[in-house]
């Protein structure tokens, strides 16, 4: 009995089944104390809708965060795009523009970040740091004094069609297929297990760090879409918490902080759900929000140590 | 296996911290039913009022907040405590906002959680709530100095209220020319101009209501457009054929770091904060003053509060007030948003917006401008209810006879002078 528990225990599902597992048991907690209400399927579909900014660009940095890289300057960057796709639309007034120009920004910015790492040979955390200041001060600049009003009849009309649904599960699938799928995905974990070990045995960090930024990019370029869809409004403070929402889905979606083979790109969307869930049930059971935030954060913290050992070995097939 | 096991800890603390809040709701209803009840029963509950406290069927509203500051806890307080048991209200709160993605999420939780009416000051965002609102069914009301400019014929879509951008130019003017018109001396003056530059209107206004005031004072002429002038992104003077030494200094950030310099130069004896400059800047405003033995007249926009009760009733090294004019943001805004909340919720839905089918505009009281101690004092004396305004006004202006151009008259009666003879007599 002892040593099945422990086989459990010990089991890949298990870590990689947890997150999941307890979301589900927040969701059905959630559902028992509102008498049904929170499991209303429009309830749910709300839930869904305010995660799916998050679960898009913290989808894409699982590509950075799985190197054992940590890029502050995702909100930023998402931030920056959103304002050219918007100045895009207002130009123009038409949204396969704005479609385009939001991914070529995208990836060109998130390219750009990789390429100064790289060169400059500077630790990603400390070239983000600079970016994030650079690319806000870029936003400020082409805002000006005025905030960018979108259209509600084209925000609306999208959100209708449930664009952000449909932009989130494309980039999902194609990076699931290429993280978990491909020799790609298995290479980042492996430079994020052991980054000396990785480049002597012929994976150049430089090119997959690269990669790895410029699929994040798309992310980044899908995320600057919904939420031009979701807010309408574009402000300097657009995007002011998308950082830290990231990082905070990573995590709670059970990846690990230092990437390597605890990596997986379902933990994104998960942690996302995780965190709109919990607002969405306090809330509904009457908590203020004062007490919310501090509930979030004593959660953050917890997984954040929870994550700080990293296994040690190397990749597999299956991760 | 420790990190399984700290993460099996994580699982059950979310549980616990869940069935924690479930408690802390119980109890902080009782706690809130109990304080309601001793409210009640020390507020001003007249027989009159308990009637009308029974005829209103019980709402929830939900406030999106763009700020928890000072401003903020002393509205809450009210509401909680007076407002709410007067009109048979429940409110609820967001965590502050800034951005339409978060104040949508908000308005998605409320409407999740029972809430039947959304009131938010984040200005930048209200047409777009108002949208969520129509799609959610919930009525709304956006607190704004600027008008809606799209979804105004959404049937849930209230009104805007709040002091119209024009009206903070109004009362900097009404300031600038009591603190400096009738000396007959020649000043350098200088404006910070605050968000001006990042298009928030309120600061705009203010500064080109001061530009303005100084134009009649010293019946000067600018060689630049005051809008122009007023929303400078970088450190400009505001040249003028009587050379009187204007300068407008943007931004928010590090006031005493950047503004300093330029007051040790001697240049200035009149600083204009378009936002409240007392608590950056009023130390180092005191320090140029004793160094260059000069007295330099401030006027900031402020809040009734005790370091400003402090500098009010103070006098500076030169034996002058610390401040000598102040504007005061109206709070009347959120009052009417409530009781237009209230009235709709009742059934008076068109009374509370515009007769051709769009949303009202209230711009109610305009911001107080204050220029002697003595208002002050009577302005912010803790006897005086929120947003000058009793209960007894408060639940006249509910009924199916109530149109918004009524509370709109209410609120702009709130003049200083009005207010202080209503509450001195």
């Amino acid at each position: 009995m002892q040593s099945t528990l422990l086989k459990v225990k010990e089991s890949r599902w298990t870590s990689r089944l947890l997150s999941p597992i307890i979301l589900v048991l927040l969701i059905l907690v959630f559902a028992i104390a509102t008498g049904g209400r929170f499991s209303n399927p429009r309830n749910l579909k709300m839930i869904l809708e305010q995660a799916l900014v998050v679960g898009t660009v913290a989808t894409g940095a699982v590509f950075i965060f799985a190197t054992g890289n940590v890029n502050i300057s995702m909100g930023a960057t998402t931030a920056l795009v959103t304002t050219i796709a918007a100045k895009a639309y207002m130009a123009t007034e038409s949204v396969p523009v704005m479609f385009l120009v939001a991914l070529v920004a995208g990836v060109i910015i998130m390219g750009l970040t990789a390429l100064l790492s790289t060169w400059l040979d500077v630790r990603v955390l400390y070239v983000t740091v600079v970016m994030m200041t650079l690319l806000s001060s870029i936003q400020m600049s082409i805002l000006g004094s005025a905030n960018i009003q979108l259209p509600y009849d084209m925000t609306s009309g999208m959100g209708d069609a449930n664009v952000p649904l449909i932009l989130f599960i494309v980039f999902f699938i194609i990076a699931t297929v290429l993280f978990h799928f491909t020799a790609l995905g298995r290479k980042l974990r492996y430079i994020g297990i052991n980054d000396v070990c990785a480049e002597l045995t012929g994976f150049k960090r430089s090119r997959y760090l690269l990669i790895a930024f410029l699929v994040a990019g798309v992310g980044v370029g899908f995320g600057a879409l919904s939420t031009i869809v979701r807010n309408g409004t574009i402000t300097t403070d657009t995007c002011s918490t998308l950082n830290m929402d990231c990082m905070l889905a990573i995590v709670l979606g059970g990846m690990s902080c230092f990437g390597g083979s605890r990596s997986n790109t379902y933990s994104a969307i998960v942690g996302a759900v995780m965190v709109t869930v919990l607002n969405n049930g306090l809330l509904m059971l009457g908590v203020s929000n004062t007490i919310l935030q501090a509930v979030r954060g004593v959660v953050f913290i917890i997984l954040v140590c929870a994550s700080q050992t990293r296994p040690q070995g190397l990749p597999s097939r299956d991760g | 296996m420790k990190k399984r096991m700290l993460t099996s800890a994580v699982a059950m603390l979310t549980a616990a911290s869940m069935l924690a809040a479930c408690g802390a709701t119980g109890s902080e209803s009782a706690a809130e039913t109990e304080s309601d009840t001793s409210s009640a029963a020390t507020e001003e509950a007249t027989g009159e009022e308990a009637a009308a406290t029974g005829e209103f069927e019980p709402m929830t509203i939900a406030y999106a907040t763009n700020a928890t500051d000072e401003v903020f806890a002393t509205m809450k307080d009210a509401f909680d405590n007076v407002i709410g048991p007067a009109l048979n209200i429940e409110f609820t709160y967001s965590e502050p906002l800034s951005d339409t993605g978060a104040l949508t999420t908000f308005i998605e939780n409320s409407y999740a959680a029972g809430a039947d009416a959304v009131i938010t000051n984040l200005s930048s965002s209200i047409d777009q709530a108002a949208g969520v609102c129509e799609d959610l069914g919930l009525y709304f009301v956006g607190i704004s100095s600027s008008d809606a400019v799209e979804n105004a014929d959404l049937p849930h879509y209230l009104s805007v209220a709040g002091a119209s951008a024009e009206g903070y130019g109004e009362s900097y003017a009404s300031v600038i020319k009591d603190v400096i018109g009738d000396d007959g001396e020649e000043h350098g003056i200088l404006i910070l101009s605050g968000a001006a530059a990042y298009g928030a209107t309120s600061f705009i206004e203010g500064t080109a209501g001061s530009l303005r005031a100084l134009e009649e004072v010293y019946g000067l002429t600018y060689t630049e457009d005051i809008d122009t002038l007023a929303t400078t992104a970088t450190q400009i003077d505001a040249e003028n054929d009587k050379g009187i030494k204007i300068t407008i200094f943007p931004g928010m950030a590090d006031l005493a770091t950047n503004v300093s310099p330029l007051l040790q130069t001697g240049e200035y004896d009149v600083v204009v904060g378009t936002t409240n400059i007392y608590d950056s800047l009023g130390v180092a405003v005191n320090e140029v003053e004793e160094a260059l033995d000069m007295d330099i007249k401030f006027i900031t926009r402020a809040t009734f509060n005790d370091a400003i009760s402090a500098a009010f009733n103070g006098t500076d090294s030169q034996g002058s007030p610390v401040i000598d004019g102040m504007v005061c943001n109206g709070t009347y805004e959120n009052v009417s948003a409530v009781i237009m909340l209230r009235n709709a919720f009742d059934g008076n839905v068109d009374n509370m917006r515009d007769s051709d089918g769009t949303c009202s505009r209230v711009p109610g009281m305009i911001p107080l401008a204050i220029s002697s101690v003595e208002d002050y004092n009577t302005l912010s004396s803790a006897d005086i209810p929120y947003s000058f305004v009793t209960t007894e006004d408060i639940l006249s202006l509910c009924g199916a006879d109530v149109t918004w151009q009524d509370i709109d008259e209410f609120g702009a009666s709130l003049t200083t002078e009005n207010i202080v003879a209503k509450f001195s007599a």
